[in-house]
């Protein structure tokens, strides 16, 4: 991910966008008066989808900082009764979004829980106003506390914090009318409303969640999906093993050498996310082309997690082994769960192994 | 998949199970690098490095932290409510590689990407498996 060297001046394309949420928010602000807190913070997780809808378009357009597009509208809410308003910005956080939406899907995830980790409202620094008044600075210590707290629980992206951040961060949190304004209140809010995002996206992700109300029973259901998930893992394993008797993996080879493992069978690739295989694939005669390599490589330690870029190169160099390979397809996902570690790589055991059936 | 382990003999069928524990093993260990950013990968990462230097300890203790703090629930009338998401948000955490130091948030994140990579990995072995099966019944054919 390139680190974002001037946070401070969002590039021409981020100004639009800005403007555009802005423009966007705007038309939203009556919404927001009068809706609660979970359909303010809405909009801003379906931008969490790769699938981009009308409402993530907006936002995912910049970097995705679910909070951000929100932020925006903030500072025409001046017709909003309550004030009780912190600030808090933090540039860098903006800054590695930016990079991090120009990477690939799977990180956009990453980087907007980091960020609804990181602050609770995150505002752009320069475009736009803000609204502060006397209480912030009670409210400041407080919240700088929270963030640091949650700085120190977060480990994942904490060497892309440290870029520059010489103004103190502030947090954004706008309490409605009627409600308590001290900063143990308004924390508690935030936390809330971003567990109940939490809880909406997971709602999406799994199937069936919709139908069901109530925390209780949409745990239920994401429950029996993980376990679903994970039994099917098992059982396709143990499929893939009776089907194919020379399919094997040995995983201490693997993790020694950080290698795809040399005994294992040389097979064909692709990546068929939905089951979608090419034909072409069951009528290769491996007998035919002993002396091609026939599997893909794949690089196995690639923890980065914006590495999915990186796979059009792989696919590359798969072209140039063959042309009756398997056409790659790489989704733009994280899709490479478990074939780096399925397929083997090594053209002179190719050679020699040819295909394992 | 039944017919051959019922065709199978009793010593294929032990081994089918090994070699499906290994299968089983490698995806997780791809899974687990798949996204290695992320909390449940880690633990995941560390349970299977645990069992790989000691297979025999094959019972890693998931459970030996303190389940995270929830909500201590003040009205009575609640309190049912809250104990049912409080046991459904532990077994969550149970399920989750790593999710027992998680608080709420955290877990709701690491959930949904772990969901995620399930998914990508279930899609991925069972077109695997699917590509496997075509090519032993066109093998067979011409054979």
């Amino acid at each position: 991910m390139a680190p974002c060297t001037d946070p401070s001046s969002p590039t021409p394309s981020d100004l639009s966008i800005l403007e555009k949420q802005k423009i966007y928010l705007n038309q939203h602000q009556k919404q927001y008066l009068n809706q609660s807190a979970y359909n303010s913070n809405f909009s801003p997780f379906l931008a969490f989808k790769p699938i981009v809808d009308e409402k993530s378009s907006i936002a995912s357009g910049q970097v995705y900082d679910p909070i951000n597009s929100l932020i925006n509208g903030w500072p025409d809410f001046s017709m909003v009764s309550s004030t009780s308003l912190i600030t808090e910005n933090i540039k860098k956080r903006k800054g590695e979004s930016n990079a991090s939406l120009k990477a690939e899907n799977s990180s956009i995830i990453e980087e907007g829980g980091d960020s609804n980790k990181k602050m609770k409202h995150v505002t752009c620094n320069d475009s736009h106003e803000r609204n502060a008044n006397t209480k912030e600075g009670n409210r400041k210590g407080k919240n700088k506390k929270e963030i640091t707290t949650e700085d120190s629980k977060d480990n994942t992206k904490d060497s892309e914090t440290s870029t520059d951040t010489a103004k103190p961060d502030y947090i954004h949190v706008r309490a409605r009318r009627g409600q308590a304004t001290d900063s143990h209140s308004l924390a508690e809010r935030v936390r809330r409303e971003r567990i109940s995002e939490r809880m909406r996206y997971l709602q999406e992700l799994v199937p069936g969640c919709d139908k069901v109300t109530g925390k209780a029973g949409m745990l239920d259901e994401i429950i029996n999906y993980v376990q679903s998930l994970q039994r099917q893992v098992e059982f396709l394993s143990m499929k893939l093993a009776a089907v194919n008797p020379t399919v094997d993996f040995d995983i201490d080879d693997f993790i020694n050498r950080q290698m795809i493992p040399t005994n294992a069978g040389c097979l064909p690739l692709s990546n068929v996310l939905n089951n979608q295989l090419d034909p072409s694939f069951l009528q290769f005669n491996p007998l035919q082309r002993p002396a091609a390599c026939y599997g893909l490589e794949m690089p196995i330690e690639n923890p980065n997690p914006a590495f999915n870029g990186s796979m059009p190169e792989q696919v590359s160099a798969s072209d140039t082994l063959g042309d009756q390979y398997l056409s790659v397809n790489y989704s733009s996902s994280n899709w490479d769960i478990g074939q780096q570690n399925l397929y083997c790589i090594d053209p002179q055991q190719a050679r020699t192994l040819g295909f394992p059936f | 998949m039944e017919n051959l382990l019922s065709n199978a003999s009793p010593h294929s069928e032990t081994l089918i199970e090994e070699r499906g524990k290994r299968i089983k093993l490698a995806a997780e260990v791809g899974l687990a690098r798949s996204s290695g950013g992320r909390l449940w990968a880690r633990a995941l990462r560390r349970r299977l490095h645990r069992q790989r230097k000691l297979p025999q300890q094959t019972c890693i203790a998931k459970n030996s932290t303190p389940p995270l703090m929830k909500e201590v629930p003040l009205v009575a009338d609640v309190t049912e409510e809250k104990e049912e998401v409080q046991d459904r948000m532990r077994a969550l955490q149970r399920l989750v590689p790593g999710g027992e130091e998680m608080e709420v948030e955290r877990l709701f994140e690491e959930t949904a990407d772990y969901i995620e990579a399930l998914q990508e990995q279930v899609g991925v072995m069972r077109a695997l498996a699917c590509l496997l099966d075509g090519i032993e019944s066109t093998d067979g054919d011409k054979l």
